[in-house]
């Protein structure tokens, strides 16, 4: 039978000369991938640079730019700086704020900022960390919450390189490793109370991207401030397992809705968009709470506010203390103070009663009468509930 | 547009479960054919890929979904090269296809797209009278104009395979090629022509999900429902009926997930559980359906016979 009959039609000098061509190509990669060079922002998800040999020669790579940090207040220029994110420079979302950040801090220095897109895996860390700290980077930011330890394991390789985390405190903290962690719930608390003094039917929506502290942390925030402002309010908690998946968030928005939901706060990244839909389309949800950046201007009719947690000003401090060779070794936090705070929709109007409590509650925040439980106070699925609501005010 | 929680599950089970009909229906074809194309995923990401590239151009949402059906047809150009003429190892191919594809869009979409305006996006377009029956009637005519469409889809697939002689040509050369040879047919023409039938209504199941959602395409935004339609193919065993059925058992397991997190007793269970629900129900389903057959010549390129490789 035909179909059994599988010949190779190549005959076996063909197969060597293909197996040549194949070889020599891929030895020429090789050699170009490992000439060194910085990678671009195209990190998706094979890294081009990755080396062949081992990292015997890291210090080498490192030690290259001769110049680091001096004692003596001067002003680094040039250098440059690697940021490792998930998302994307344009992903209008968390990708989109530390990569706008960065590059905002470079430019005071002369910088010259790279960023290297779309990394997911932890190995993708590793592997673009790696090739930019032995290209010579100077400051390497991992804008990855969920990846503190590929930061601790370069930081121990690249002993010279300087490593900025964002989103997550380390311990213990190497010496050319700093850390910022925005305070997420001092945001999201905030936006539970205007949430809660505007909801109308007693029962908001938290949808959440995975669940993990950090994430979750934001939408007990939310539900704690919520219960402030109303003890006898209601949340809807649901995980939909995507950032972009837009429709996947429209139909737990609709679960929710269908539930008697009509705040929702979103703690994903693009799939807000589903959300956004549902409210525009006139049915129970009414509002959405979009975070990370302003977003007013994707769904000005729906926006009720965003909750925004200064990520550009915490990844962009890494560059600064490196340009003005002031590199403290900290785990720093972000509060109000440092622009974890709600960005009103200008034009969204909020009723007087609301706005004032409010206003209320962030000056308490501000002058410390209000305490905002920590991302580890928070980081468990219904951790708001467990929360006594006078234990706040301190 | 108030409903009840189990109306709400049904209607978002139907939004959510076109992308797959689509792309069932597309697959269908090709698989009667004989072609198990593995690379559905990536003709559907190419799909979706060039429908927000289109949208972002033109701010047409008729031509971002049109303009899937050339770009669905060249990938079944190219893949019929392959599988056909080249007659490479199926399966293997159709996951180098996919890798290739998530590689090409997401370079290109990082280069061309930007995820951060909105884009117009399909609103619902109810049915008069029908739209008031209760529960399906929200649930089914009440939804965008890509959910009649596909149905509309659906039963002409239907007809085309069992109706038509193109279709029972397709029967037998997926059955017995060498049977359908010998009575005079072009094996290879007819599987080619499958595949780019076959695929163009697979990349319109792309571009619905850009369509309905917001226009904003993401890095591997099909997210494996190319491989949930293979599933539902089976399942359906290959009739556009009982596939229509199979997608929306799948669509709604995915939006009973979310009902399922915040409903007294479902609640206490771990989140985690129901998001792998819907894929739990798929594997059952399949495992059930183990009648379901193949056709026997699946997946097994063809060769003339007398014919050698030069």
């Amino acid at each position: 039978m035909s179909a059994a009959q599988r010949s190779n039609g190549t005959g076996p000098g063909r197969a060597r000369l293909l197996l040549l061509a194949v070889a020599a190509i891929v030895a020429l990669l090789v050699i170009a991938g490992c000439g060194g060079g910085s990678s671009s922002s195209s990190g998706s998800s094979t890294s081009e640079s990755e080396p062949a040999e081992t990292e015997s020669n890291e210090t080498g790579g490192g030690a290259e730019e001769g110049e680091e940090s001096e004692a003596g207040g001067g002003k680094q220029e040039g250098f440059k700086v690697g940021v490792l994110t998930p998302g994307t420079e344009n992903d209008g979302s968390w990708g989109q704020a530390v990569s706008e950040g960065a590059q905002e801090a470079g430019e005071k220095y002369g910088a010259e900022v790279t960023i290297a897109a779309n990394l997911e895996e932890p190995s993708q860390y590793q592997q673009q960390g790696l090739a930019l700290a032995q290209a010579g980077y100077n400051v390497i930011i991992n804008a990855n919450a969920a990846m503190g330890s590929v930061t601790e394991e370069l930081a121990a390789k690249f002993p010279e390189v300087m490593f900025g985390q964002v989103a997550v405190g380390l311990e213990p903290l190497p010496e050319n490793v700093a850390t910022n962690t925005p305070q997420l719930p001092v945001a999201t608390f905030q936006a539970g109370v205007l949430a809660a003094e505007m909801s109308e039917t007693g029962t908001l929506g938290a949808i959440g991207g995975y669940e993990f502290p950090a994430l979750t942390s934001e939408m007990e925030g939310f539900a704690l401030g919520a219960r402030y402002a109303n003890p006898e309010i209601k949340i809807l908690r649901t995980y939909i397992n995507t950032w972009t998946d837009a429709g996947k968030a429209k139909a737990a928005a609709q679960a929710q809705a269908s539930q008697g939901a009509d705040i929702i706060f979103s703690a994903t990244d693009q799939a807000t968009q589903g959300m956004y839909q549902l409210a525009e389309g006139g049915g129970s949800l009414k509002y959405v709470i979009p975070q990370y950046l302003d977003k007013s201007e994707q769904a000005p009719n729906v926006v009720l506010t965003s909750a925004v947690y200064n990520l550009q000003g915490a990844t962009g401090s890494f560059i600064e203390m490196y340009g003005d060779e002031d590199w403290k070794s900290e785990n720093v936090e972000f509060g109000i103070e440092d622009g974890v705070d709600l960005a009103p929709n200008p034009k969204m109007k909020i009723p007087a009663a609301a706005q004032k409590k409010l206003e209320e509650v962030e000056a308490a925040i501000e002058s410390g009468k209000l305490k905002i439980p920590t991302i580890e106070e928070l980081g468990s699925n219904e951790s708001a509930e467990k929360i006594d609501l006078k234990s706040l005010e301190g | 547009m108030n409903h009840g929680v189990a109306v709400t599950i049904l209607s978002s089970g139907v939004a959510l479960a076109v992308p797959l009909l689509w792309a069932a229906i597309g697959e269908v074809i090709n698989e009667k054919a004989g072609i198990l194309n593995v690379g559905i995923d990536g003709v559907m990401l190419t799909g979706a890929f060039v429908a927000a590239l289109i949208l972002h151009d033109t701010g047409s949402l008729l031509l971002a979904a049109l303009v899937a059906i050339p770009a669905g047809a060249l990938c079944g150009l190219f893949l019929s090269f392959l599988y056909v003429k080249r007659g490479t190892d199926q399966i293997v191919t159709g996951l180098m296809f996919n890798l290739f594809i998530v590689g090409v869009t997401t370079a290109l979409y990082e280069k061309y797209l930007t995820s951060s305006e909105r884009s117009k996006s399909l609103s619902e377009v109810g049915i008069p009278l029908l739209k008031d029956i209760p529960i399906i009637g929200p649930a089914l005519f009440d939804q965008t104009v890509l959910v009649y469409i596909v149905i509309v889809a659906a039963i002409a697939v239907a007809y085309l395979l069992r109706g038509t002689w193109f279709g029972l040509h397709l029967a037998a050369i997926g059955e017995r090629p060498l049977a359908g040879d010998t009575a005079g047919l072009d094996v290879r023409r007819l599987r080619s022509i499958a595949l780019v039938i076959g695929c163009s209504l697979v990349a319109v199941g792309g571009a619905s999900i850009i369509v309905t959602q917001g226009g904003n395409f993401q890095p591997n935004i099909t997210s494996g429902q190319g491989f949930i339609a293979l599933a539902i193919v089976v399942l359906g065993r290959f009739r556009p009926g009982w596939i229509a059925f199979g997608a929306l058992l799948f669509g709604v397991s995915t939006a009973l997930q979310y009902q399922a997190q915040n409903v007294s007793w479902m609640a206490s269970v771990p989140v985690q559980v129901w998001l792998a629900f819907p894929y739990i129900v798929t594997i059952v389903a399949v495992v059930i359906a183990k009648r379901a057959q193949y056709p026997a010549a699946t997946a097994i390129p063809y060769r003339e016979p007398g014919t050698e490789r030069s």
